[in-house]
């Protein structure tokens, strides 16, 4: 069995259905195309930028319908898998270290990200440490050394001190 | 042909395709990547060992591609997208190795296959390829969405064609390349160059992988992949039991490899489609670990290498990225492609390389495999904690932007939602790569026929292409009645 697939089923009466959320997709994607600009100098025979754009759209709506019809008849509906609290705390982990990327540049906060990470995945210290230690000195090999890849580095403050 | 077999050229050759195997399986770094960092090195070498250099390089990052794909569930290249679903599923039940060596296998064999249909009939299948106009390229595309749609649906169809419309409206994000317009960039002007695809691809993969990733109190996940043996003769016996299957998807792969601008990753899906539609009764079904679902795509894509040499050795018209690269090399060595290259011997040359390239594939490809499950072999904290940074730093790489690294979390995000809605993920894959191909051959050939859609049906092609395309939507259909009368019947039976 997949971690996935691990996940719980949540209690489907007090949530937004599949359905509805296509169909809300869908119809706001045919807005936005509707507002997409047809140049002047559109070729007559082009059906312009927003053609497949707004069949798109349609497709969403009408499998948002079909699927909403589908339930109402039948009472069938997906199943959803509730996500675990691991995940949430992971996915703001993530969303931190791409936060503090720019800010702190690449050595300093990947390590410390490795750090967290590891330990939030239950690793031991000292190879937690190690570990990080090494994917930062990995990467700035292949990426800096071997390619010449420039990797974000911190503002320089000197100016203002 | 003895030239090639000399050590000043094998030792440079070997080094290079270790190089493309290192690149291939990095996320983020891309087999075009690979061949345009070999090039400045190749030119300090003789011409003998400077090309060898860079066609070895071009074959080796696709196979690569795959190792993650089949480890950490992150496809190195689009081309192992296709391959990614069951593969992995296989490293999952302890067959990490054993699917890497088939799949190694089956990409030097395709390869071999390729090569020699490239010298067979080369100028016949290049005449064939000038005859697809705007029209007959729009009739491939949405034959191969609607082809990896059945195919990657997970049985839920409608789910599947929702996801590959969500790909097509990610696709068209960023400036029109038709009329120069801004589509859906809300501001942003880093989004006018479009929603970048390798970033999309790492993030719905990998990265979503890793945030619903279940680990344990031993630090362990809960399902993890595992190397496990070579298991050398049950491998080999697995691909001579489904040998059919290498050569359907050979001449797959060969066929829309030679069609300029088509690549290796719609000939992947196109095998992995027709593979499941001819397969009756799989067990396991297609994309939970049937080894017809990694055979194909990796026998295709690499013969689809070898095939988009055909356009640009006949013509020098180039079939994808690599192939404009490295016929970019020729040039700097005076061979000029085009019919005075049969002539000269200069094809004679390549393709010897191209054969010898095959075999060099399996030890250069049996090398990475042993050094990736080395790693699969670290605790997965380690390891989830390793993809995440590569993941960061591949998307970064790609131009040097947060905005790709933003793109690439967004999608994972979006792909850890959508699985818990169980919306299949490769369909939406699928509708990035070709929603902008549709899109433009589309309006290309209402253009160029001057908005009369009857033409889009008048050529035999085109006619073949409708054929199956209505073959494809209602096979469900059928099978489903065909199910259901089976039931009704054993039902009967039963009373």
């Amino acid at each position: 069995m997949s971690p996935s697939e691990k996940m719980t089923e949540s209690n489907q009466s007090n949530r937004v259905s599949s359905s509805q959320i296509w169909l809300i997709a869908g119809c706001y994607f045919v807005l936005l195309s509707f507002n997409i600009q047809t140049p002047l100098t559109l070729n007559k025979s082009d059906p312009g930028p927003s053609f497949l754009p707004v069949i798109c759209g349609g497709i969403m709506v009408c499998g948002g319908v079909y699927m909403l019809t589908v339930r109402l008849v039948s009472g069938q509906q997906i199943s959803y898998r509730k996500p675990l609290s691991s995940t949430y705390s992971r996915t703001m982990l993530v969303f931190s270290y791409l936060v503090l990327l720019p800010l702190m540049g690449f050595y300093f906060s990947t390590f410390l990200f490795g750090v967290l990470s590891m330990r939030q995945m239950k690793v031991k210290m000292i190879p937690t440490l190690v570990s990080a230690l090494a994917v930062v000195v990995l990467v700035h090999f292949v990426f800096i050394v071997l390619f010449g890849i420039q990797l974000p580095s911190p503002p320089n403050l000197t100016p203002y001190l | 042909m003895s030239v090639i077999l000399e050590m000043d050229v094998l030792i440079p050759w070997i080094l290079a395709m270790t190089f493309g195997v290192f690149v291939g399986s990095t996320p983020g770094l891309t087999a075009t990547m690979a061949v345009a960092l070999i090039i400045p090195f190749s030119f300090q070498l003789e011409k003998e060992a400077a090309l060898a250099m860079v066609i070895g390089v071009s074959f080796t990052a696709i196979f690569a591609g795959d190792i993650p794909a089949t480890f950490l569930r992150i496809p190195g290249t689009p081309a192992s997208a296709a391959a990614t679903l069951d593969a992995h599923r296989l490293a999952l039940n302890g067959k990490g190795k054993q699917t890497l060596l088939v799949n190694l296998l089956c990409s030097s064999l395709g390869g071999i296959l390729g090569v020699a249909m490239l010298i067979l009939i080369a100028p016949e299948l290049a005449a064939f390829a000038l005859k697809f106009g705007p029209y007959e390229y729009f009739w491939l595309c949405l034959v191969g969405l609607s082809l990896g749609v059945t195919v990657s649906s997970n049985g839920r169809p409608m789910l599947g064609v929702l996801a590959a419309v969500i790909g097509c409206a990610f696709a068209y994000v960023g400036v029109d390349p038709l009329t120069n317009k801004s589509r859906f960039i809300f501001g942003f002007e880093e989004l006018s160059e479009g929603l970048n695809f390798i970033p999309a691809m790492i993030g719905l993969f990998g990265m979503s992988e890793v945030l619903k990733a279940v680990v344990g109190q031993s630090g362990t996940l809960s399902s993890q992949p595992t190397a496990g043996p070579f298991r050398w003769r049950n491998s080999v016996v697995k691909i001579m039991r489904h040998f059919p299957t290498v050569l359907q998807s050979v001449l797959t792969g060969t066929a829309i490899g030679a069609l300029p601008g088509a690549g290796a990753d719609i000939a992947a899906w196109g095998a992995y489609g027709i593979s499941e539609k001819t397969t009756r009764n799989a067990k396991p079904v297609f994309g939970e670990g049937n080894w017809r679902g990694v055979i194909a795509p990796t026998s295709a894509n690499n013969s689809a290498v070898a095939a988009a040499w055909i356009p640009a050795l006949v013509f020098g018209i180039p079939g994808d990225a690599v192939t404009a690269i490295v016929l970019g090399a020729f040039l700097v060595y005076d061979i000029t492609p085009g019919p005075a290259l049969f002539e000269t011997g200069n094809a004679d040359f390549i393709f010897s390389i191209a054969i010898v390239t095959q075999l060099l594939l399996i030890p250069a490809g049996l090398l990475g495999i042993m050094i990736f499950s080395q790693i699969a072999k670290l605790p997965r904290g380690i390891v989830l904690t390793a993809v995440v940074i590569f993941s960061v730093v591949g998307s970064y790489a790609m131009n040097n932007s947060m905005v790709d690294v933003w793109v690439m979390f967004g999608f994972g995000l979006f792909g850890l939602i959508l699985e818990q809605h169980r919306v299949p993920l490769a369909p939406l894959i699928l509708g990035m790569i070709l929603g902008p191909k549709i899109e433009v051959y589309l309006r290309t050939g209402l253009i160029s026929s001057s908005g009369d859609v009857q033409i889009a049906f008048s050529s035999v092609i085109s006619k073949w292409f409708v054929l199956m395309l209505v073959l494809i939507s209602v096979y469900p259909l059928i099978n489903r009645i065909r199910t259901k009368l089976g039931n009704n019947h054993d039902a009967r039976r039963q009373y």
